[in-house]
């Protein structure tokens, strides 16, 4: 059920070796002796820099005092206010999530329905908790996953996020990457996520270059040259680039996986099939909640 | 981190990876002259950060690349004539081997720029996949497929005879 995937290497080793010598007999134009003279250049920007860091230092030194005296004033208004409290939340706000039955508590056992990983992934925001999805545009499981993922995001509750990342191992699967962070960028990702599922299904794609993403962007409205600043854009090769990262924090080997807190994985395998996947992020949901009262 | 203490590291860093540097320019401007200044505009822009990165050497390779980048699109350097001279050590080469190399980097612009790139570091910078994985911050296994799906477009598309 779950797309595995392996590099693609030469079947013949041996041809592949010779091609690669013939290759690596091609050497790059070495750099100029100047060019190993640069550490000078920058010693002779100490002196510069120094002052630069003074101007900075002053600026924030003068943020310091500003906030001080503000926080000063607010005290002496309403002196059972601590600057340190966080605002309290409203009761009902703290209801996050069904208390799990004892059914559901059973049914669901480290390392057979989820695992936990050796090692837990951080992410930006503690004040949520996070839950990654990892797929691929050609996994069919996933694309079936896809309808019971949207069903499910839109009733989770606010301190919960749920992250989409695509899968990213190879040159191919980095080309369909870009095209998910360009409708992102885009602002069409909602129009355009199903549909790429059906566009770029498995020996059938039907955008194999950038010309025909761009293509498929103009039937919502994207004009080529929205299309090519977004897909050239130093934003979209930091989402990949973090993609990337992601894929390498989690060692994602297989989609649809899923990941809840940086700290449990699940896979259909593992949960006993896509809809079981929800169920099972559901209940460890429910146990990070727990944790965190 | 002062600024003193931070360009002493930048110079450290400098000493270590200087091949790294150069090579991960080259591989996106093909112009010697071009990838040296990159390499010195970013290390003078690291210096000059109001606050240090946590992590300098990657965010220097990541300057490097952007900076590269920005050049080449600027000065359109993927030149149609593929000319040889500031990318290759053409003194090391014949005229067959020059016609075989023009050969080789027609065929690369057809690829992926990030398969494009690998290639130029790994085959022609002599680096690793994990040099490549650093500069790239990315998963060595990840350059690993870029490169070897790059090989197999490229040998593809230049037809090689069996050996």
């Amino acid at each position: 059920m779950n797309q595995h995937y392996s590099g693609n290497y030469p079947n013949n080793d041996h041809e592949a070796d010779e091609f690669e010598k013939r290759l690596s007999s091609i050497q790059l134009a070495r750099p100029s002796e100047k060019y190993l003279r640069i550490p000078e250049q920058l010693a002779s920007t100490s002196t510069a820099a120094g002052w630069l860091n003074w101007r900075w230092l002053s600026v924030a030194a003068a943020a310091i005092v500003i906030a001080s005296v503000a926080i000063m004033n607010l005290s002496m208004v309403d002196s059972t206010i601590s600057p340190l409290e966080p605002p309290l939340l409203a009761s009902e706000n703290r209801n996050l999530l069904p208390e799990p039955s004892p059914a559901i508590a059973a049914r669901f056992i480290e390392g057979t329905h989820y695992t936990v990983l050796p090692s837990p992934v951080g992410f930006a925001d503690g004040a949520t908790t996070e839950v990654s999805m990892f797929f691929w545009y050609p996994c069919w499981p996933c694309a079936t996953f896809e309808e019971h993922l949207t069903a499910w995001e839109s009733e989770l509750p606010d301190e919960v996020t749920l992250t989409r990342i695509p899968a990213i191992w190879s040159a191919e699967m980095r080309f369909q990457a870009q095209a998910y962070y360009s409708a992102q960028l885009l602002g069409v990702e909602d129009e355009t996520h199903l549909k790429f599922y059906t566009a770029f299904q498995k020996d059938n794609s039907t955008i194999n270059s950038e010309q025909d993403l761009q293509l498929f962007f103009e039937d919502f409205g994207v004009s080529a040259l929205e299309f090519m600043r977004a897909f050239h854009s130093d934003a979209l090769q930091e989402r990949i680039l973090l993609a990337e990262q992601s894929n390498n924090d989690y060692q994602v080997q297989s989609t649809p996986s899923m990941f809840v807190a940086g700290k449990f994985a699940i896979s259909p395998q593992t949960a006993g099939g896509l809809e079981e996947m929800l169920l099972v992020a559901d209940y460890l949901l429910e146990l990070e909640t727990q944790r965190v009262r | 981190m002062s600024s003193n203490s931070r360009n002493t590291q930048l110079a450290q860093l400098f000493a270590t990876r200087h091949k790294q540097l150069y090579v991960a320019a080259l591989a996106i401007t093909r112009d010697r002259d071009a990838a040296e200044d990159v390499v010195l505009d970013a290390i003078l822009a690291v210096a000059e950060l109001p606050v240090s990165p946590d992590n300098l050497l990657a965010y220097l390779f990541r300057t490097v690349r952007n900076k590269a980048l920005h050049l080449s699109k600027q000065n359109s350097r993927f030149n149609t004539d593929h000319d040889l001279t500031g990318f290759i050590d053409t003194n090391s080469q014949n005229a067959e081997q020059n016609l075989f190399t023009r050969q080789i980097l027609r065929y690369l612009d057809e690829l992926d720029s990030d398969q494009q790139q690998v290639l130029v570091m790994k085959l022609f910078g002599d680096l690793t996949f994990d040099e490549i994985a650093e500069i790239t911050a990315s998963n060595p296994n990840t350059v690993a497929s870029w490169y070897r799906r790059g090989l197999i477009l490229l040998k593809e598309k230049i037809h090689e005879p069996a050996l």
